[in-house]
């Protein structure tokens, strides 16, 4: 792979300052890193997102994986492989652009020549690329740790910057949040014990059951914490006082009288719907009888 | 489905010996499978599943979207992946992003399709029709998983995985108007998800990091929205299974009619009248298609079921 100067030097490249990621691209990267060819010690692939020009902040929402072998100092990556994958995912989701790319390692950007090289493979790519390492190594009893790097403009003699952190950090879209909830509840009362982690789906009656036992919990909490301050053994902090203050002035204050009056049409609501549902219902037995009938 | 037969033709020789009675899917694939629904909204899309059959487990590995058709407009409920001109460019996509995962060792096995859904309104003659074809042409066990990505903005997921039955199919092949319970139709199969070790242990993270935490939601409670939806959609299906019947009943009478005319002319006959020598001849064949109405049936269930599943949630947002 030869190094070129990259295609469009005329933008001026915003310095990455934060990057978040999305679960999903953890996610993929794991499970590239699983599927990881024999003797092949990690995976790189593409970043997908978007870089917000005035804040700097690069938002990692997709990654695909990218074929690419490492010998010596030799790296081979598959190019053709990264536009034609990026062309077909931009007919689906044109909004999302390459933003970097990541690959795994245990612990810190590897320094050696093969990330320098892809890298400014990347740049290639785009203006200001960010280069996402996890650690699934799991070594030292550590997690699956994410770390973002940038490297910035060659210096003036011409040899390559080194790569400085950015600082990063996980976001969760809503579907996410939905579904990562549901894979680590819907684990049962023991979750993690199986390494399948095998969840089911929780029904909806489960859901409002779950709700409000976290609710509950958490009033608790804040039950217990007031107690602590007010008995002295904790120093009050203003900040969580004045978030308690808001969440109780968020309660609307209802009259007694109207909340029995809600009470009773929110009971005719749900009378009225399981009346029609059985109408429904009933309709439907008649013309299944009918049909079956002839 | 030309593609599917050709492009799959060794795995459609091999076909399912028996029929999976659960479906697995990996975080990752639920991921992405809600990802390209939530993001494509308010279009309704649709994608492949890939993975493989293991006994009575079917497990979903990995998915990949299906690109909007450009010349639609409207990607609504007529989504038909099998036939029209547009279906060209979707298939060449198909057997291209297949090959590229395959490089990068993703399962390279189709085990069905994934749809997104809007209020339970899926059950139209068009999934039948492509669900059919997949489960008749790659193999008995594939799957269409449905998700509703609009439910889900209330923190639901709602994801289903289903498949036709081998009463359906079997009638279904030999183009009989039969009569089939609407119920035996579809069959839910139980969906379950899994993940590998190594992302078990990135959820371990996350769990006990604590960042997954509720957040109160800061938009205003619109549960009751939903619910009056529901309402509106079974009110309209409920009279489109009304229009279904009376084209039944339109139907019999023309039976009844015919047998009338055909006794009153055997009886002229008999009496050795030979003026009128023609049997009266039947015009009108065909009977109506069955499925619609019954389709119609199963959506009415359907919803009927889901509002009163989200009773409780209804009560819970004026309590």
């Amino acid at each position: 792979m030869s190094t070129e100067e990259p295609v469009d030097p005329e933008t001026p490249a915003v310095t990455p300052k934060s990057v978040i990621v999305h679960p999903i691209v953890v996610f993929g990267i794991l499970d590239h890193y699983i599927r990881r060819q024999e003797g092949q010690e990690r995976v790189i692939g593409t970043l997908l997102g978007h870089l917000d020009e005035e804040t700097g902040v690069v938002e990692v929402s997709n990654a695909y994986a990218v074929p690419h072998t490492e010998s010596g100092g030799e790296v081979a990556v598959g190019q053709a492989f990264n536009k034609s994958m990026f062309g077909l995912l931009s007919r689906v989701n044109s909004e999302e652009r390459v933003v970097g790319w990541y690959a795994t390692g245990g612990g810190g950007a590897v320094q050696d020549d093969g990330t320098a090289l892809i890298h400014d493979f990347y740049s290639r790519e785009c203006a200001a690329p960010v280069h996402v390492v996890v650690d699934a190594s799991l070594r030292d009893g550590k997690g699956v740790e994410t770390a973002a790097y940038h490297r910035g403009p060659p210096g003036a003699d011409g040899a390559a910057a080194a790569f400085a952190p950015v600082p990063s950090s996980l976001t969760f879209s809503d579907g996410e949040k939905v579904c990562i909830d549901r894979m680590i509840r819907g684990q049962g009362d023991e979750p993690f014990a199986t390494a399948e982690s095998l969840a089911e789906l929780p029904s909806d009656a489960d859901d409002v059951r779950d709700d409000f036992q976290g609710l509950l919990g958490q009033i608790d909490e804040i039950l217990a914490y007031a107690k602590k301050c007010k008995s002295g053994e904790v120093t009050p902090d203003p900040a969580v006082a004045r978030c308690i203050g808001e969440a109780l002035a968020a309660l609307p204050k209802i009259e007694p009288g109207v909340l029995d009056g809600s009470k009773n049409v929110d009971a005719q609501d749900i009378v009225m719907v399981s009346y029609l549902a059985s109408i429904t219902k009933a309709q439907l037995a008649i013309a299944a009888k009918i049909h079956e009938s002839f | 489905m030309a593609w599917l037969s050709g492009a799959n033709s060794s795995i459609a020789s091999i076909k399912a010996r028996h029929r999976v009675s659960e479906v697995h899917i990996d975080g990752l694939a639920l991921l992405k499978l809600v990802k390209h629904c939530r993001d494509a909204l308010p279009k309704m899309v649709a994608g492949s599943l890939l993975g493989l059959d293991q006994g009575s487990i079917l497990e979903v590995t990995h998915c990949f979207p299906f690109p909007t058709p450009k010349s639609r407009e409207e990607y609504g409920d007529g989504v038909e992946l099998g036939d029209g001109v547009d279906d060209l460019d979707g298939e060449e996509y198909q057997m291209e992003m297949m090959k590229m995962l395959r490089e990068v060792n993703v399962d390279n096995n189709c085990v069905g399709w994934y749809k997104s859904i809007y209020v339970g309104s899926f059950c139209q003659t068009p999934l039948v029709e492509t669900q059919f074809s997949y489960q008749e042409n790659l193999s008995d066990n594939c799957v269409v998983l449905l998700y509703d990505p609009v439910e889900s903005s209330r923190g639901v997921l709602n994801l289903k995985a289903y498949q036709l039955s081998e009463q359906f199919i079997t009638s279904y092949r030999a183009k009989s108007n039969s009569f089939v319970a609407p119920s035996a139709i579809l069959v839910e199969l139980p969906l379950r998800v899994r993940n590998p070790g190594l992302i078990t242990a990135f959820l371990y993270d996350l769990h006990a990091s604590g960042q997954l935490r509720k957040e109160p939601s800061s938009e205003p409670n619109a549960d009751a929205a939903p619910l009056e939806r529901y309402l509106e959609h079974c009110c309209q299906w409920v009279d489109d299974l009304v229009e279904e019947q009376g084209k039944f009943q339109y139907y019999l009478r023309n039976v009844e009619r015919h047998r009338d005319q055909l006794r009153w002319h055997n009886k002229r006959k008999a009496e050795g009248d030979q003026e009128d020598a023609d049997a009266p001849t039947w015009k009108n064949t065909t009977q109506p298609p069955r499925l619609d109405s019954l389709l119609i049936a199963i959506r009415s269930i359907n919803i009927v079921r889901r509002s009163v599943r989200i009773l409780p949630a209804l009560s819970r947002s004026c309590t």
